[in-house]
């Protein structure tokens, strides 16, 4: 859209442009979904209805700007789903592939867009193929229906086969599909993190109203507090102080909350990619897998909603690809062939849990403790007496595989640590259950919001420290006699587990070797990811809401430091950073 | 005193450019995400609507049925209408039209051009 004169600033088209591309995402995001469910209910009129709609948005709306490429790649699009709406057209597989591989390839043109790289991708043979896969079908539902209309009807396996098998004399009018060059394509999706967050403008309206009755309160204590100040007091201003106090804290921690929705997006976001992903997973490797989503409408943060991408498609490929079963060896233990992995999300306190649950072969156990042997994990006296649990926690580390066969996708060893890793940056917990030909289930746990936390505050050595309460699996009273030395590191035996334990104070002090133990120990057990940890401390003094701040340039990278908080007696306190604690413990052992 | 317009489209991003635009020519804009959310709009408002653009293919309420029903309306019989559609086919601009549309343009067009267009009906 080169016109001068058309009354638009040049940050106001800035902002347009920014508009799309969220715009433009999130109709994409459906388009994946939605041309995923049409595969198995081609008949769907209204869901053809929506993809028609999304299509033809994006492609008005790129017109509109000039993005010519996308405009001319959606129009070709809007083609075929117009055609498949007036039943002119029918869903064939071939036809699906090409249209999710235009999504494919949409999403490039949007990231070129978006990164104004000026970049230009060549339309020419998807374009073809759109264009020649309408001919395709089209000759062929004549072919069929030419000889006598009625009979159509009546033999729809007939035309099906057709489809699948088109003529060779068609195949040669068509443009030769497989010695084109293939389109370029970007496997690796550039990710950049958006900038612009659209919000529910209700949310907006009850900060606005919140807002209000902070500066209703606001009124009211300058009030008090000058009449205080003349003087002119009646004795009920401490009355009134206490009233406009109380609602100070009501109205503060209602806005929080209310600045905090701001912020939350629905974790469907992600999960949208996940059906397309299933899809082609199962196609590639000849299996039937089904994929059930709940609680979609889950919120969480938006850093967090950015993070918990990667780890989810690793954690979805691996149960599609290790652990459903390919459909003759489900049949052969007597499983339907058709295997089901179900994604789940939901709220428990300020905690998000996502499951991923598959009904597949399950984790060898024997398997990952020989492989933890030969990768002198542990000895083999060690994993013969750790239970099933303890041994599964094992392929987190890196490198870590027990498949025979490296495939495309997983099997190289570099899938669970990178969960791992992700996971640790969100203060996340992981969890993993599996039984053989039962199947696997990870359970992941993470923190609503990361700005701010529920702080357990503890004393050791005289200081005080903020714990993550979201962390803390529990806190135990021990005898010393529960505590037992592992190659000289102190670890305490806890039920079933054998937890490794360091001295805050001690350990926050520099010194790193010094394990000063008290008659009756109080220990605090702390999880991240997989991993757990025992803290001791001398004194529990209570929790509390806390907001971190960063330490500043040249405080900020104090390992097993996350910041520091005003707490409120105005005393400024540490908040331990677990990942880094978990860190120096494990140089110790 | 400006002169009202009311936008309809469901895609905000040309919402927000039509408007940045027509306000930039010194139109008070108003705008909505669909037939009936314009509808409503018009109902509820005290200024009254001098140029109606919409898009045809919309949820809820399409281009036509708004069309149809500003028409029907005491107020509006005489508000010109013009519609602003990616469907290039000539059925849709003879239904337009014929609902009652005054201009049909076919996105992509030149800004220019709609400018024009409205400047035609207002003054």
């Amino acid at each position: 859209m080169a016109n001068d004169d058309i009354g638009v600033e040049l940050d106001e088209m800035k902002e347009i442009i920014e508009d799309f591309l969220v715009e433009a995402d999130e109709l994409i995001a459906s388009l994946d979904t939605n041309l995923v469910t049409l595969e198995t209910a081609p008949d769907d009129l209204d869901l053809l209805n929506e993809i028609f709609r999304a299509a033809h948005t994006v492609k008005g709306t790129s017109s509109f700007l000039g993005f010519e490429q996308v405009t001319d790649l959606t129009h070709k699009m809007e083609d075929i789903l117009n055609k498949l709406r007036k039943s002119e057209l029918k869903v064939t597989p071939r036809i699906m592939d090409l249209l999710l591989e235009s999504v494919d390839i949409l999403k490039v043109l949007l990231d070129n867009v978006r990164e104004q790289n000026g970049e230009e991708v060549n339309l020419d043979d998807i374009v073809a193929r759109l264009i020649a896969c309408q001919d395709d079908n089209a000759a062929v539902a004549e072919a069929v229906s030419e000889p006598s209309q009625a009979d159509r009807a009546d033999e729809p396996t007939t035309e099906a086969e057709t489809d699948s098998a088109p003529p060779a004399a068609e195949e040669t009018a068509a443009p030769p599909v497989s010695s084109a060059p293939p389109t370029e394509k970007k496997v690796v999706h550039k990710k950049s993190t958006e900038q612009t967050i659209r919000v529910d403008v209700g949310r907006l309206d009850s900060l606005m109203l919140l807002m209000g009755e902070l500066v209703l309160a606001r009124n009211s204590l300058v009030q008090t507090v000058s009449r205080i100040n003349k003087h002119e007091e009646t004795g009920d201003s401490a009355e009134a102080l206490n009233g406009t106090v109380a609602s100070v804290n009501y109205i503060t921690s209602e806005l929080q909350l209310a600045v905090m929705k701001m912020r939350m997006q629905p974790v469907g976001k992600v999960f949208g990619k996940f059906p397309r992903l299933v899809r082609d997973l199962a196609r590639d490797s000849k299996k039937q897998i089904q994929l059930e989503i709940s609680g979609e409408s889950t919120e969480l943060d938006k850093s967090v909603i950015e993070e918990i991408g990667d780890p989810l498609v690793h954690l979805i490929r691996n149960s599609c690809d290790h652990g459903v079963e390919s459909p003759a060896e489900r049949e052969a233990k007597g499983k339907p062939a058709k295997g089901v992995v179900k994604l789940s999300a939901g709220q428990e306190g300020s905690n998000i849990i996502i499951a991923i649950q598959d009904d597949g072969k399950g984790l060898d156990v024997d398997a990952i403790r020989a492989k933890a042997v030969e990768r002198g994990l542990a000895t083999e006296a060690d994993v013969e007496r750790l239970p099933d649990r303890e041994v599964f926690r094992f392929i987190f580390e890196a490198g870590f595989s027990t498949a025979k066969k490296v495939t495309d996708v997983s099997g190289r060893g570099v899938g669970m640590d990178v969960v791992r890793t992700n996971i640790e940056k969100l203060n996340g917990l992981i969890e993993l259950e599996s039984t053989v030909d039962i199947g696997t289930t990870i359970t992941i746990k993470l923190p609503l919001t990361l700005a701010i936390l529920q702080g357990l505050l503890v004393e050791s050595d005289e200081d005080v420290f903020i714990l993550p309460l979201s962390s803390v699996h529990e806190t135990v009273k021990t005898e010393q006699s529960d505590v037992s030395y592992l190659n000289q590191r102190p670890v305490l035996r806890l039920r079933d587990e054998i937890i490794p334990i360091i001295n805050l104070g001690e350990l926050l002090k520099g010194n790193e070797q010094g394990f000063v133990l008290t008659e009756k120990p109080y220990v605090v057990v702390v999880g991240l990811a997989d991993r757990k940890l025992g803290i001791i401390i001398d004194r529990f003094l209570g929790q509390e809401e806390v907001v971190i701040k960063s330490l500043g340039q040249y405080l900020g990278a104090t390992e097993g430091i996350a910041g520091a908080t005003i707490l409120g007696d105005g005393r400024i306190r540490l908040i331990v950073d677990l990942l880094g604690l978990f860190s120096i413990a494990r140089r110790l052992s | 005193m400006s002169q009202t317009i009311l936008v309809v489209d469901d895609s905000p991003t040309v919402v927000k450019f039509l408007s940045f635009s027509l306000k930039g020519k010194g139109y008070d804009v108003l705008t909505a995400r669909d037939g009936m959310d314009a509808l409503e709009k018009m109902s509820s408002l005290e200024t009254s609507v001098d140029l109606i653009i919409t898009d045809l293919n919309m949820p809820n309420l399409d281009g036509y049925g708004l069309i149809e029903a500003v028409r029907e309306s005491q107020e509006h019989q005489e508000t010109p209408i013009i519609i602003l559609s990616s469907e290039e086919g000539v059925e849709d601009r003879e239904r337009g039209i014929s609902a009652g549309a005054s201009s049909y343009l076919v996105k992509p067009f030149k800004s220019t051009l709609l400018l024009t267009e409205v400047s035609k009906y207002l003054n």
